[in-house]
């Protein structure tokens, strides 16, 4: 195609493939850009920087708690850790139950079902390793003292924490 | 010689391209070479470096359709084996067509398909930079480009031009490979 082509259909032609390329481009950048960091309107986020765990779906039935933990959000590379496990009643100071990195650890490995196969939750030397996009409900078996303690109860606030000091925290209904 | 009287060039000689065909081809290529050359253990689903965990890594924020299929492809080893082993293919061959430009338009009409896979299912990833979309994008944009422009004189298309249209018909539709 010579620059000094005078052919005026072909020339409508190459304008309205660059509208069409423009219109595509313009269309699939900003859209992405907006849907997955918010970056055209509202908070910019990055989904990829701060672990998130998610306890939704964590219930307190007969003896134990079956604690859910799903992380959506942080590094893909690397973390994040588990360090601490407390369940809070409403009208109690102080937690009716604690798991420390001494308890953590020696979660068996099968009281913690994953349900995807390649990022997995698990129990490492110091707590639980949970990778970005693992998802699993771990069984934690609860004292007769605390069991004892939660008796009238309906729910119970689930508090979980890293070792960064990060806590995220569930109202975790107790099942009949 | 044009008889429009306009101060800016609306034609760019098609050699302007080689450079941009050949680093989104080599783009393609080299994510084959990562997995079956530099790294084997990114394909063998027992080691650490497994590159089907990166499905799962990508599900959380992916976009749909390409949330639920990921979140289909990883429960199921098989088939994450055979998903992967699939896409690595389609990559050495989008990306060996793309550098020696044959058949480019379709294969730049592939390149542009995995870029926005890609895009809308790792879009949202990149720890201190927003790596990921600026990755799908900028490739996938230029992908398309070449679907229009095509190859150019140093391709394999310019030869195979003198055997060969590079048209074929679709219902109404003229699709021009080449």
């Amino acid at each position: 195609m010579s620059s000094s082509s005078i052919a005026v259909p072909q020339h409508r032609n190459h304008l309205s493939a660059g509208i069409v390329m423009l219109v595509i481009g313009i269309v699939v950048s900003l859209g992405t850009y907006q849907y997955q960091h918010h970056g055209l309107w509202g908070k910019m986020v990055n989904y990829n920087k701060t672990p998130l765990l998610v306890l939704q779906g964590t219930a307190i039935q007969g003896n134990q708690m079956n604690l859910t933990i799903y992380r959506p959000n942080g590094p893909d590379t690397y973390g994040s850790f588990v360090e601490k496990i407390a369940l809070t009643a409403p009208n109690q100071s102080s937690p009716v139950a604690v798991w420390t990195p001494s308890t953590l650890k020696n979660i068996a490995k099968n009281d913690i079902h994953n349900d995807y196969l390649y990022e997995r939750i698990k129990a490492g030397p110091f707590g639980l390793v949970v990778p970005l996009s693992a998802k699993a409900t771990i069984d934690l078996p609860l004292s007769k003292a605390t069991l004892k303690s939660l008796t009238h109860e309906k729910q119970v606030k689930v508090t979980v924490e890293d070792v960064s000091g990060l806590k995220w925290s569930y109202e975790s209904p107790i099942l009949p | 010689m044009s008889i429009r009287a306009s101060s800016s060039q609306e034609s760019i000689p098609m050699s302007y391209l080689w450079a941009l065909r050949f680093i989104l081809g080599f783009q393609f290529v080299s994510a084959f070479a990562r997995r079956y050359i530099n790294v084997p253990a990114k394909m063998e689903p027992s080691s650490k470096s497994f590159i089907g965990a990166k499905f799962s890594e990508f599900m959380p924020h992916a976009m749909w359709p390409v949330q639920p299929i990921l979140q289909a492809v990883i429960v199921h080893p098989n088939v994450t084996f055979g998903f992967l082993t699939f896409f690595s293919f389609v990559e050495l061959i989008v990306g060996l067509f793309l550098i020696t430009g044959t058949f480019t338009k379709l294969a730049a009409f592939g390149a542009a398909l995995l870029c926005l896979v890609i895009l809308m299912g790792a879009g949202w990833m990149g720890t201190s930079c927003v790596d990921e979309w600026q990755i799908g994008t900028v490739e996938g944009i230029g992908a398309m480009i070449f679907m229009f422009a095509g190859g150019g004189s140093l391709s394999v298309d310019h030869w195979l031009r003198r055997y060969f249209s590079g048209t074929i018909k679709l219902g109404k539709w003229h699709i021009h490979l080449l």
